[in-house]
């Protein structure tokens, strides 16, 4: 039989055939059991496996279980920074298993893309019970290893060639934001504002003195026009979620399922894509996500977003659909961002705040998610929150991770 | 018809065209046969001339440098440094290529660059 005939290609930006894909794989429904993360911090006394493991016991503590049936490690950067690569067995037989555990990398974006592998492990039925630690080791690396090591995720022969960094990727996205819709630097400022306001009250958080206006606009140029306060700290750190069949999960007093979970590519460069201003990938996965959820825009209580720089939160915004193209900055300033507004972000200070320990930014996100509908998020707390959404990216919107988290009893 | 940048050298080095390479992106003044980056066969031949699409000026260290995603005039864009542009670096600045493996500046560059357009003879 010829095999082309049944399966049919996946074109480029054809977001409908991904989300038949994911029809024909979930086959049961998916809840997150257990959490847990460190602080984000410089631990510089802390391994790899020391920090998985810390974070992966808290979630497995969390859950009440004591074994899972799979692990998936979300890391970028382990081999670079520490010289340590396969990190599956190195986390599994931290925690005395040796069952299936294996790493995803998806650069920034391995958080998400790591639990998004748990999700299908359970949601499959291949197996009842699943890890995803989501893990990065940043400190104690010399900052231009590690400015080379985070580039080598943008596209090496069109953009690395000519020395460009993210920060300098996000900068040429930026200015080119700043010309197309008249606006200022000035007018990112509440990304960076609501990020540190809530990480102040987050004790997880990398930074948490808060950012005022004076230091948005007199701290030092990075890539102009970002300067230091558009840009998301390094950081150590692990985060860890336990997904399980939802029938395990039948007698908790609450129970959170992973509702949507799509992920979507894009041009790993900036100059192949028609609009660089429009990240088509956070488009594709943020659809496919709601509609496999029955979700629309206005059901999100919380959006917990990949704002590595103050204009990745802007051409979320504007991709993921929430606001119109060119609006972000007055969405955010009219509507509101913060706890209180029509659509919080970042609730735990975000990439921005909370801080970007590359591969385990995603799963934060998750975990952060989860204590919003859990109404364990304390001072952090989002009132009345029921249906979160979280979405981790890899690259310059190269890779778009979304997951879609409701509150079911 | 435009011609495809054979000779290197300044006088006679012909202004209208280069090889950009649809595989891997790269501009190239270069008379081989392959792209020398990535080996790719599928040469597009465009204009030496662009506008900045848009730019930033990295800062490091060790110097700081101009980024930029230039639009040439067929319209695709390509990421280079700019050099030998000051106050006058804006969007819509049109530039030209100058050249391949350099930056005036160091030699262990690989990228690409665009300079001020209507600067004269730019020898490679």
């Amino acid at each position: 039989m010829d095999r082309s005939a049944r399966i049919p290609p996946l074109s480029p930006g054809d977001a409908t055939s991904r989300v038949i894909l994911i029809r024909i794989v979930i086959v049961r429904s998916v809840s997150v059991l257990g959490i847990g993360q460190t602080r984000v911090a410089n631990h510089e006394d802390c391994s790899l496996r020391s920090l998985a493991n810390e974070a992966s016991r808290a979630a497995l503590a969390d859950a009440g279980l004591r074994g899972v049936n799979a692990i998936f490690v979300g890391n970028m950067l382990s081999d670079h920074t520490t010289g340590q690569s396969h990190l599956g067995p190195l986390v599994s037989s931290a925690a005395g298993s040796c069952v299936e555990s294996i790493t995803v990398n998806a650069a920034c974006g391995s958080g998400g893309a790591a639990v998004r592998q748990a999700y299908l492990a359970v949601g499959s039925g291949a197996c009842d019970v699943a890890l995803a630690v989501g893990v990065e080791k940043m400190s104690g690396v010399a900052k231009e290893d590690l400015v080379r090591a985070l580039a080598s995720a943008a596209d090496y022969q069109r953009e690395v060639v000519n020395d460009a960094t993210f920060a300098a990727l996000n900068a040429i996205l930026m200015q080119r934001y700043l010309y197309e819709y008249n606006a200022m630097r000035l007018d990112f400022f509440v990304f960076a504002q609501v990020a540190h306001q809530n990480a102040v009250s987050n004790p997880n958080a990398r930074l948490r003195g808060g950012c005022s206006l004076d230091e948005y606009l007199t701290s030092r140029m990075v890539a102009d026009p970002i300067g230091l306060y558009d840009a998301s700290p390094i950081a150590d750190g692990a985060a860890a979620v336990v997904l399980t069949d939802a029938r395990l999960a039948a007698g908790k007093d609450q129970r959170i399922d992973i509702v949507g979970s799509a992920c979507a590519t894009d041009t790993l460069s900036l100059q192949e894509r028609a609009d660089p201003l429009w990240l088509s990938a956070v488009e594709g996965s943020t659809h496919a996500a709601l509609e496999q959820a029955r979700l629309y825009h206005s059901d999100v209580d919380l959006f917990e977003l990949h704002d590595a720089f103050t204009i990745m939160a802007a051409l979320c915004l504007e991709s993921s659909g929430f606001t119109p193209r060119g609006t972000a900055t007055t969405f955010a300033r009219e509507h509101g961002i913060h706890r209180d507004g029509a659509l919080p972000i970042s609730t735990f200070g975000g990439l921005k705040a909370r801080g970007h320990p590359v591969g385990a930014s995603g799963t934060y996100q998750i975990v952060e998610a989860i204590l919003q509908l859990r109404g364990e998020a304390g001072p952090n707390q989002v009132p009345d929150a029921s249906v979160a959404m979280t979405q981790s990216i890899g690259g310059s919107g190269a890779t778009a991770v979304t997951h879609v988290l409701k509150r079911m009893a | 018809m435009p011609a495809t940048v054979i000779e290197r050298r300044c006088r006679t080095y012909a202004k209208t065209s280069l090889n950009y390479c649809a595989e891997c992106g790269r501009l190239s003044e270069e008379s081989l046969p392959g792209c020398a980056e990535c080996g790719g066969e599928n040469f597009q031949r465009v204009s030496q001339a662009g506008t900045i699409y848009s730019y930033t000026i990295v800062r490091q260290s060790e110097g700081s440098f101009v980024l930029a995603l230039i639009q040439l005039a067929e319209g695709p864009l390509v990421m280079g440094r700019v050099v030998g542009v000051d106050r006058e670096l804006r969007i819509g600045l049109p530039v030209q290529f100058v050249g391949a493996g350099h930056d005036g500046l160091e030699s262990a560059f690989r990228g690409v660059s665009f300079g001020p357009r209507g600067a004269g003879d730019v020898c490679l």
